[in-house]
């Protein structure tokens, strides 16, 4: 016989468990009780009903309903189900010997012993007999007789505890005896909805048969081999996914992080500091006089206590005292003013990067090239240009014979490199710590021409004090620009994004 | 950077009288390190970069300077007329204000745009130059106003009573004290702690007793309001520095000679030394004189220059320039130039006037090894074992407000916060001495996105070590959500510590931002590493949020040290 005509009817896995179930013992075309059914497979009801109804609907079986009665136990029936009738009880401690009512009452307790004296006197199960010292009860013959046949109210009550009972499944003695404990009240009547259900005529001809449809495999599926009768249920490909959110690198951090490689791989080191600073290593090394307007409230933060820090050892400080008095031997005049080393020591945070590169001037040996990353602060008010905090991306090159065309090299060179450069254009510029300056603008594929950076070789009122006794080449470049326009950032403040969603959503900057 | 606003049409009409396209004369004010910002009708904006050539922050010094590339080469010549007055200068100025200089000017027509193109060139000259009229101030008088002879010399630079000596302040009606202009003027009150202290407060009189006026606060209402009536003019500079006064006495009696102005010399007669002399006649536009060496400006420039080349550069700069023999050469430079401090300062004007398009760049480097310091080398592998644990990396202000460190967190204020002494703004006014306010306030602003949330940022923390200030690289990392927990985090810490290597404990403390008996301090070794715990209900509703958060902190710095070693 060929299988082509028996179609198969896709079940998930609990549907396929309770067809399992159902045809355990081959098909029949009886009808199961639902309830029974649930409890075969140690499953809620209610949890049941959708399923089946489902299997009815793809027609393996049907299902019915019906509003019936049901009988549940009160309390007190509960208690009675598990400890059993005061009158059973009692019929039970009387089997052996008579009782004095003490004796009764010590083992069924008050209550008890005047429940099971009722109702056994008055079903004549137990009689009573005076004596000097007072009544005596014994079981009668038909007290054994139900001791040994067993109560059918107790019977009952124990069922009930067990099983859902309906009154419809009930024969005529049963329905006489609940309706005593109901009057009793130890049971009350509940209506519901009666499932009942029987295998379809098409499965029990044979003409569809379930197949399981497997959504998600599981361990068992695969240990078992059940995966290989089931068939795994096809997707719909075209649905969105639930959102995953990863973890990433802050943006800005990453752009920085990719221009710090780019540094290394055209062989900087990288230099660090502190970003609270004397004054010293910002202004004093830089030859920017002391009373220099970059110095002033307005331009600079300063700390408020400790208001000072230390100078460094050795003689760098005499040396640049010398610098900004008389030029330090070089052949400059100077500022021609008394250096004050109490201004010098003055602490601040950190203006700018080129702080970092007077501290390497003190150690740098020909030829090396160095780079930072720092963060400097302007006491400037916060808004979409302007920010308080910021990054300085700057460095120095160090080596003999260093002229003003390789200065011009390097900012060409970085312009390319860095800002993708189409073109570059040199204009005069002016820092307080350098001579010959330059402003560099290059050329960008998207923001047209821009200012990208400034340097110029560091005067010789620099170098003279930490002995550096070649040219020194000082560069820094405005980066914070040329990752605005690529992150499409409109607002400076986003640089120190506040946005989580846009952390996790904001595209791959290539 | 200095900012002045010119008339386009002067500054052609200065230049050579050509119109000029805006581009064209953008890139010819290149020269004189000038940009033009903006231009509005016939009103130019122009950055001027030099902040220590003072000379350049006017119309008339910038087209003088731009005039040598456009032919007009070698030093400017200005004839100084021989001295026709006196001043004389009192000893008790040695201590208060000891510097003066002079010049008087005649022939000169003043219509309102000049007027204000010289008070704007000495408010910026006295801003920026003058270190806001500490170092040098300037001052304009009538000397002659509608034929009339308004102050008669010889002058006076003396010193009066606050107290008793009383004129009538520029913009005012009626005569007060000194100390009363200090106290009301506006002026006075922007500049008069300059002189406040001094018993003796500068005054500038003539010889009938009209009052020109008290440097370098206000001049006096009478002398001291030059207008198109103004004929004859007296300039005058008071200052602390005998360099400065001049160089800002040469600036602007040289400006008013390019309009035209005849410029007549004063003799000062002071009663102290000033390097050895007493007796002065200004303004003294003699050159400043500097030699140079070729050999020297060609290894700065790296372009092989001859003497001849050298002395043409320096012509175009304005400067005179003769070869003297061999490599050097005698330079002799615009009296106003008190900015050259050293032969370098010439070199680079020899190179604007090259021409900084016309050097070909050059990028050769000898091979030097690249290399991240070791913390950042460090800081980059626990930032990627973070974001492996699943925490975003953030970034935030290290400036911040002192609430976001105390009250919000639950901590009183014992502990020492770093204030910066010129704040803007209470939210930048402390240095931060945690990282984990920066990541609340950072989750506060996010309470809308989906949870969970978890963050961490490695940055620097300032705090006070024994009076000193020690920055600390710290690492911190939040978990917030409904089921945030101390495990969690604890897990976090443990995977990362263990990844890192290092061994440490845990051990219960007590922190008011974080829950009691849920908070402990991390140690390795015996070194105090931060802090771990679930973050206290009261912190977390301080911060706007409703959920469980937990968190921990730690100092890196041992971390870095331990692997270095």
């Amino acid at each position: 016989m060929s299988s082509m005509d028996v179609k198969t009817v896709e079940v998930s896995v609990k549907g396929k468990k309770i067809m399992d179930f159902l045809l355990k013992e081959g098909k029949s075309a009886q009808k199961y009780v639902v309830g029974e059914v649930a409890k075969g497979l140690g499953e809620d009801l209610e949890k049941l009903i959708p399923i089946l109804s489902d299997l009815s609907d793809k027609g393996l079986l049907k299902l019915f309903s019906e509003e019936t009665e049901r009988v549940e136990l009160t309390s007190e029936g509960l208690l009675y189900a598990k400890d059993g009738l005061p009158e059973w009880n009692l019929l039970k401690i009387l089997r052996d010997r008579k009782k004095r009512i003490e004796e009764i009452r010590e083992t069924l307790g008050k209550n008890g012993a005047k429940i099971g004296l009722t109702w056994c006197m008055r079903n004549k199960w137990v009689k009573s007999e005076k004596t000097d010292k007072g009544a005596l009860f014994s079981i009668t013959a038909e007290g054994l007789e139900v001791l040994d046949k067993g109560l059918l109210e107790q019977k009952l009550l124990e069922k009930i505890a067990q099983n859902l009972v309906y009154l419809s499944d009930l024969n005529p003695e049963e329905i006489g005896v609940i309706g005593k404990l109901l009057d009793r009240n130890l049971l009350k009547k509940k209506i519901e909805r009666k499932y009942s259900l029987s295998l379809s005529k098409a499965l029990l001809e044979g003409k569809i048969e379930p197949i399981l449809v497997v959504t998600a495999l599981n361990r068992d599926l695969i240990l078992s081999g059940a995966w290989k009768k089931a068939r795994l249920k096809r997707y719909n490909l075209s649905a969105r996914p639930p959102t995953t959110y990863i973890a990433r690198k802050q943006p800005y951090l990453a752009f920085l992080d990719e221009l710090k490689v780019k540094l290394v791989s055209l062989g900087f080191q990288e230099m660090i500091g502190p970003l609270v600073e004397p004054e010293f290593w910002n202004f004093d090394a830089l030859y920017q006089p002391q009373d220099h307007p970059a110095r002033t409230w307005s331009a600079t933060y300063s700390i408020k206590k400790p208001a000072k820090g230390k100078l460094p050892p050795g003689g760098v400080v005499e040396r640049v005292k010398s610098a900004h008095e008389d030029g330090c031997g070089t052949g400059s005049i100077g500022w021609r003013y008394k250096w004050s080393p109490e201004v010098a020591a003055k602490l601040m945070l950190r203006a700018q990067g080129t702080s970092l590169s007077a501290r390497t001037l003190l150690k740098a040996k020909p030829p090396s090239k160095y780079f930072a990353i720092a963060r400097c602060y302007r006491p400037d008010v916060v808004d979409a240009t302007h920010l308080s905090e910021f990054n300085q991306v700057e460095g120095i090159v160090v080596d003999e014979d260093l002229t003003f065309r390789d200065l011009l090299g390097i900012l060409k060179m970085f312009a390319v490199e860095i800002a993708k450069a189409e073109d570059v254009k040199f204009i005069p510029d002016y820092y307080p710590f350098t001579e010959p300056s330059v402003q560099l603008s290059a050329k960008h594929p998207e923001m047209g021409w821009v200012e990208f950076g400034g340097a110029g070789i560091f005067r010789p009122e620099v170098t003279a004090p930490p002995k550096v006794e070649v040219p020194v080449l000082a560069w820094g470049l405005g980066v914070d620009r040329l990752y605005m326009v690529k992150a499409g950032i409109h607002d400076i403040r986003n640089l120190f994004n506040e946005d989580l969603g846009w952390m996790r959503r904001s595209k791959v900057l290539i | 950077m200095v900012t002045i606003s010119v008339s386009y049409e002067d500054l052609c009409n200065l230049l050579d009288g050509k119109t000029w396209e805006i581009e064209e004369l953008d890139s010819l004010l290149h020269y004189a390190k000038t940009e033009i910002d903006t231009i509005i009708d016939d009103e130019l904006k122009l950055d001027i970069k030099d902040s220590n050539r003072p000379d350049l922050w006017c119309v008339e010094g910038l087209a003088r300077e731009c005039r040598g590339v456009l032919g007009e080469k070698g030093l400017p010549q200005y004839k100084v007329n021989p001295s026709i007055a006196e001043v004389i200068v009192d000893s008790r100025l040695k201590n208060i204000r000891p510097f003066i200089g002079c010049a008087l000017v005649k022939n000169i027509s003043f219509d309102d745009y000049l007027i204000k193109q010289f008070i704007q060139y000495s408010e910026k000259k006295d801003n920026s130059y003058g270190r806001r009229r500490e170092k040098t101030s300037i001052g304009l008088y009538n000397w002659t106003r509608e034929g009339e002879n308004i102050l008669i010399p010889p002058i006076y630079y003396k010193v009066a009573d606050p107290d008793e000596v009383k004129f009538i302040p520029l913009g005012f009606t009626k005569p007060m004290t000194l100390r009363k202009i200090l106290e009301v003027h506006p002026k006075g009150r922007d500049f008069g702690h300059i002189i406040a202290d001094n018993p003796y407060y500068p005054l500038l009189i003539d010889s009938q007793g009209n009052i020109l006026s008290m440097p370098p606060i206000i001049n006096s209402e009478g002398t001291g309001k030059v207008d198109e009536y103004t004929e004859e003019v007296l300039v005058e500079v008071t200052g602390t520095d005998w360099n400065a006064v001049n160089c800002v006495l040469d600036g602007i009696v040289t400006a008013l000679a390019e309009r035209g102005g005849e410029i007549y010399a004063l003799t000062l007669n002071f009663p102290y030394e000033i390097n050895g002399e007493k007796t002065f006649i200004t303004p003294n536009l003699n050159p400043l004189e500097w030699e140079i060496d070729v050999n020297y400006a060609s290894k700065i420039i790296g372009i092989k220059l001859t003497p001849e080349e050298v002395v043409e550069y320096l012509k175009i700069k304005r400067y005179d320039a003769t070869h003297l023999e061999g490599e050097k050469i005698k330079v002799l430079a615009p009296a106003y130039r008190a900015d050259i401090m050293h032969p370098i300062d010439i070199v680079e004007d020899i190179t604007i006037a090259i021409g900084y398009d016309k050097i070909e760049p050059r990028w050769n480097p000898k091979m030097t090894l690249g290399e991240l310091s070791f913390p950042t080398k460090y800081v980059y592998k626990i930032r990627d074992l973070t974001i492996g644990l699943g925490y975003q990396e953030v970034l935030t202000f290290s400036l911040t407000n002192p609430e976001y460190l105390t009250t919000k967190m639950l901590k009183e204020n014992r502990e020492q916060l770093i204030e910066v002494a010129n704040p803007i703004s209470i939210n930048y006014s402390v240095t931060r001495n945690s990282l984990l306010p920066g990541l609340l306030n950072f989750l506060s602003k996010n309470t809308h996105e989906e949870y969970p949330q978890r963050i961490f940022e490695a940055g620097e923390i300032v705090q006070v070590v024994n009076e000193e200030i020690k920055i600390k690289k710290n690492l911190a990392c939040i978990t917030i959500h409904a089921n945030a927990s101390f495990a969690e985090i604890h897990g976090a810490l443990d995977t990362l510590l263990q990844l890192l290597g290092t061994e440490y404990s845990l051990e219960e403390t007590s922190h008011p931002s974080f829950i009691e008996g849920r908070t402990g301090k991390i140690k390795a070794d015996n070194t105090e590493l931060g802090i771990i715990g679930e973050i206290h209900p009261q912190v977390v509703t301080n911060w706007g949020l409703e959920l469980p958060a937990a968190a921990f902190e730690i100092n890196l710095g041992p971390l870095i040290e331990q692997a270095e070693k």
